[in-house]
């Protein structure tokens, strides 16, 4: 694609489409809204010296290997935390609901959102590039370098502890928003 | 085979990404397993609240953004020179080093995955546009995210009213008893801003608000707490149809004790207050700055005001107040289109429902997508005062494919989908032919109603004459929505196929071009003759998804193609396939079908091929099609596609009638109600029958249309029979309004129709005479299509379904199995099956014990 403005076209098509969720993506790892900012930022910027044609069908697993590797690096630089796939273990689940969660529980896709802060990092990961960034299994895999099975193994595990944990948030014995 | 829970299959199925052979094996488990499919659509349905749920996280300032890349765009084009790399973006996306270096080497992009695409919201958030600019910080967002739905958790307590009267409360909980937080610090500003807005609605609901007893709080109680008992403490007011609706309920076989308990459920509808509704949709109000809930609110109220005037967009009534305030926030559509429905109509007691705590499972979600617009249903009508029944002859069969898809899904399909007409005109009957001077031959029979032995039920079979083996020369456009929603297999990999297969198909005096529009749109291949089949194959085999979608650039650019390639006499045709979720462009449904409208009356005709789920507009593709003087399928499979590509490709393309209309007259001595089913969304006025300008149905080649009207001799009453009025008294002996004139006809069909080239329209006039035929005496025909009329009303819990039951749908539909080559009227018979295992069992109830199947 020569054309300037075709090619202006299609990566401002790309930001609308894709922003939000990388942006999204990008401060789940960073733990930061504005350095995910930043690497959004740089990931449309190399964006625009990609030849569209090459990244045709494949623009939304592109964009999300750019952001991670960037977000991790971001990360690996502010020496914050540790590499997703270290750790293993669930934060618990807040003992005393801050106001935000009690009110959040007016809705199920809040209180799934809620409960999605409890997994451990790496499923979070998965069900963010799945049902935020819509990833299927194989692009998933990709961005993440986990094989097509990892994948569907994490997605599966989250999503049934989280069915298991909003029953139990929902009506379940010793419901902790009593 | 054997599957576990805890089998990762199972998720992967659920969102499509199991490879056929395995999702086959799967679907033999789950045909046998309601747990199975529970867990199917509990895992689905968890899957849409977290996309909706993560699609409403906060977004950070796009600006700052998009003004980089603008910059760096410019740069490119000032030097038009190779890369220009920008010193200060070299050192800030040095780090991108992995990145690069794996897309250079191309291996990690160089397949294109088939999977299955998650709407997603635009970039900011409609309704955090006003707060954009204040660019707080990340936890002040959450703050303000929490502030904000607990303030529409008090607005839409004060909305939690009963639909039908102002004044009627079915249960209302005082906005004081609300557990609000203590105001998060950070989100203070937007807090006071915001307030006025709650205090608003708070006053304009207070005088309606009665007080009721603690016990009757159903929505910020927790769920868990609450009893069978409290839940029949519900204070109810002494309106009557609410009284009804209680009796209803208490009698209702439905929810079990156990179930209220664990879920707490209640025949609560949820309802905007309407003086506060109906001043938002008069004028707009000013939003104040930095107030989500408004900005949301009035984002939705305006799309509500572009739904074509006299549909009523609804979600599904099936909403409790857990699910409808869960809505609230993210698909405000909810409030409005609820509201305009109970306008319409008081709901049916049936449609009171009782709904799974969690999640209603796929259904409600899908029923929530505003593409759904309900066509309500016919009610009687008596045949003194309205003796003319007029509507459009259209057949399009869009619905029953998309009752299909959700009953095999394992779910029941939300009310708004099913359509009579289009599932009656779903199945081939054994119509005979036309003469063979005729446009049209037609066929009636009249015999008992199956479901109310005191009425009878007339069926009016109208069939088209066919193209008689020859199709003339063909001109398609193919125009492919190829945007990024149309990746998952069931969306462009099926219609790929589709399309290669109707190619095939072709001859060499037919011609095929290929238009796709994502983000902008583009012409794939010049109008070819099908000489050059394999030119054209390796073109549709070439396309993929990716971008977004501008519908309309296509649209133009198709018709563009098809008119310089015009075939007179021929079949010039647009196929539109897409799952129509039109995004950029002409987005406005009015005019996009304007356009379409304005094509048509160049002779290029329009079909439209849906496809897909989530972002489906059923509602906008009926309409397009409709304009466009085509027909729209919905295609479900590839076996579904092949039907109407393949094998009724004749009815599909070649138009036989233009505009095709028919007019019924009861004779009032005979019938003293009539009700017509379906064809909801294609009654017209009893004047347009003879206005030749006024668009109507398109009838293919061989097609054939089915008609059923629902009579009451005079002395039979009928359900929904309006009481005498009180301020006008009948003269005794009433007079007639005309002279009755003595006939021992029942009715006269009377059909209006064009010639596909246009021309004066021809009318032909039928009477027709009851000859008290049993209702064991009447055809295969007849008695498929009053299943498949009987099911429909079924599913829609229709007030006119009489003494109907699964069983008896499926004994109907047995008998009147006949002679069925394609095998459809044998699928159906499963189909009934399903939905009969589907209600029989609560949606989204939590497993129960495993059981003896194969799902463990």
């Amino acid at each position: 694609m020569n054309d300037p403005e075709a090619k202006s076209e299609w990566v401002r098509a790309a930001l609308e489409r894709h922003g939000g969720a990388l942006t999204r993506y990008a401060a789940s790892i960073t733990g930061d809204p504005d350095t995910a900012r930043d690497v959004v930022q740089e990931t449309f910027v190399r964006l625009c010296d990609e030849p569209p044609a090459r990244l045709n069908g494949c623009l939304s697993e592109w964009l999300f290997t750019v952001c991670r590797n960037r977000a991790l690096d971001v990360r690996r630089k502010q020496q914050r935390m540790m590499p997703l796939a270290d750790i293993e273990l669930a934060a618990e689940p807040d003992a005393d609901p801050s106001p935000a969660s009690v009110a959040e529980q007016t809705d199920t896709s809040a209180l799934a959102l809620r409960l999605l802060r409890t997994l451990p990092l790496n499923q979070q990961e998965v069900i963010r590039l799945k049902f935020q960034a819509g990833l299927s299994y194989e692009e998933i895999s990709r961005v993440t370098t986990l094989s097509v099975s990892n994948v569907g193994f994490l997605l599966h595990t989250a999503l049934k502890t989280l069915r298991a944990r909003m029953m139990k948030a929902l009506w379940g014995p010793g419901d902790e928003t009593e | 085979m054997k599957l576990n829970k805890n089998d990762p299959r199972l998720t992967a199925y659920a969102f499509g990404e199991l490879p056929e052979k395995e999702a086959r094996e799967i679907e033999i488990v789950l045909a046998e397993s309601v747990e199975a499919q529970q867990a199917i659509a509990e895992t689905r349905a968890l899957g849409a609240a977290l996309a909706r749920g993560l699609a409403g996280e906060p977004v950070p300032d796009g600006q700052a953004i998009n003004a980089a890349i603008q910059a760096r765009l410019n740069a490119a084009e000032g030097a038009q020179s190779a890369p220009c790399l920008d010193p200060d973006l070299v050192v800030r996306s040095g780090a991108f080093a992995e990145g690069s270096a794996e897309a250079e080497r191309g291996a990690p992009w160089s397949t294109h995955p088939a999977g299955r695409a998650v709407s997603e919201r635009g970039w900011v958030p409609r309704g955090v546009l006003g707060l954009r600019r204040w660019r707080l910080a990340w936890p002040a967002w959450l703050g303000l995210a929490a502030a904000a739905s607990v303030l529409f958790f008090v607005s839409g307590w004060l909305w939690i009213e009963q639909p039908w009267r102002a004044g009627t409360l079915l249960a209302r909980r005082e906005a004081s008893d609300v557990q609000a937080p203590p105001r998060p610090a950070a989100a203070a500003p937007s807090l006071t801003e915001a307030r006025p807005i709650t205090t608003n609605a708070a006053s304009e609901s207070a005088p309606i608000v009665e007080p009721v007893p603690a016990a009757a709080r159903p929505l910020a109680e927790p769920l868990a707490t609450r009893t069978t008992e409290q839940l029949q403490e519900v204070q109810l007011s002494p309106a009557p149809e609410v009284r009804d609706a209680a009796d209803a309920l208490s009698r209702s076989p439905a929810p079990p004790p156990e179930l209220i308990t664990r879920y707490g459920l209640g025949p609560v509808h949820v309802e905007p207050q309407a003086g506060n509704l109906s001043s938002a949709l008069g004028e707009p109000q000013p939003t104040p700055a930095g107030v989500v809930l408004q900005e949301e609110f009035a984002g939705t109220l305006a799309s509500a005001d572009a739904a074509p005037e006299g549909q009523t967009t609804v979600m599904s009534r099936e909403l409790t107040v857990r699910y409808g305030l869960a809505l609230m926030p993210s698909q405000g559509e909810g409030l409005v289109r609820l509201e305009r429905e109970h306008r319409r109509s008081p709901p049916a007691l049936g449609d009171i429902p009782w709904v799974s705590p969690l999640f209603k499972s796929s259904s409600t979600r899908e029923s929530a997508n505003p593409g759904y617009v309900d066509v309500g249903e016919n009610p009687f009508q008596p045949a003194s005062t309205e003796p003319l029944s007029t509507f459009s002859l259209d057949v399009d069969t869009g619905s029953y494919a998309n009752v299909r898809r959700f009953l095999n899904s394992g779910a029941r399909p939300p009310r708004e989908a099913v359509r009579l007409e289009e599932m009656i005109n779903y199945f081939p009957y054994n119509y005979a032919p036309p003469r063979a001077d005729e446009v049209f031959g037609v066929q009636i029979e009249v015999s008992g109603c199956p479901w109310e032995p005191r009425h009878r039920l007339v069926r009016i079979a109208i069939k088209a004459r066919d193209a008689g083996g020859k199709r003339p020369p063909s001109n398609f456009v193919f125009l492919v929505d190829v945007s990024g929603s149309m990746e998952p297999s069931e969306r462009l990999p099926l219609l790929k196929q589709a399309l290669k297969a109707l190619v095939k198909r072709m001859t060499s005096t037919d011609r095929v071009a290929l238009v796709t529009y994502a983000s902008s749109a583009g012409l794939r291949l010049e109008s070819t003759s099908c000489e050059q089949k394999e030119k054209i194959l390796e073109t549709i085999d070439s396309l993929e998804a990716g971008g977004s979608t501008n519908g309309e650039g296509g649209i133009r650019q198709a018709y563009e193609v098809a008119t310089q390639h015009f075939i007179p006499a021929g079949v010039n045709r647009v196929l539109l396939c897409t799952d129509g979720d039109f995004n950029v462009g002409l987005s406005n449904q009015d005019e996009l079908v304007r356009l379409i409208e304005g094509k048509a009356r160049s002779g290029v005709f329009l079909t439209t091929l849906g496809v897909g789920t989530e972002n489906f507009k059923d509602a906008l593709m009926r309409r397009l099609a409709d304009r466009g003087n085509g027909t729209y399928h919905y295609l479900d499979s590839f076996e579904e596609a092949q039907r109407v590509l393949i094998e009724q490709m004749d009815a599909t393309f070649v138009t036989v009638a233009r505009d095709a209309k028919a007019q019924v007259e009861f004779n009032p001595a005979k019938v003293g109600a009539w009700r017509l089913l379906g064809y909801e969304k294609r009654l017209m006025a009893p004047q347009e029958f003879n206005d030749d300008t006024r668009d109507a149905g398109e009838i293919g080649a061989g097609q054939a249309v089915t008609m059923l009207y629902e009579i009451a001799a005079p002395d039979v009453e009928v359900r929904g029979r309006v009481d005498g009025l009180k301020y006008q008294r009948p003269v005794d002996p009433a007079p007639p309004p005309q002279r009755l004139v003595s006939s021992d006809e029942l009715l006269t069909l009377k059909l209006r129709y064009q010639r596909p080239e246009g021309s004066k329209s021809t009318l032909m006039e039928i009477p027709v005479v009851d000859e008290g035929r049993s209702p064991g005496a009447c055809s295969a025909d007849f008695r498929f299509a009053a299943a498949v009329a009987s099911f429909g009303m079924l599913l829609r819990d229709s007030t006119h379904r009489g003494n109907t039951t699964f069983d008896s749908v499926f004994e109907l539909a047995q008998q009147g199995l006949g002679n069925d080559p394609g095998g459809w009227r044998a699928e159906f018979l499963t189909l009934v099956r399903k939905a009969q295992r589907l209600s029989a069992r609560p949606q989204g109830a939590p497993f129960p014990t495993p059981s003896s199947s194969g799902f463990e």
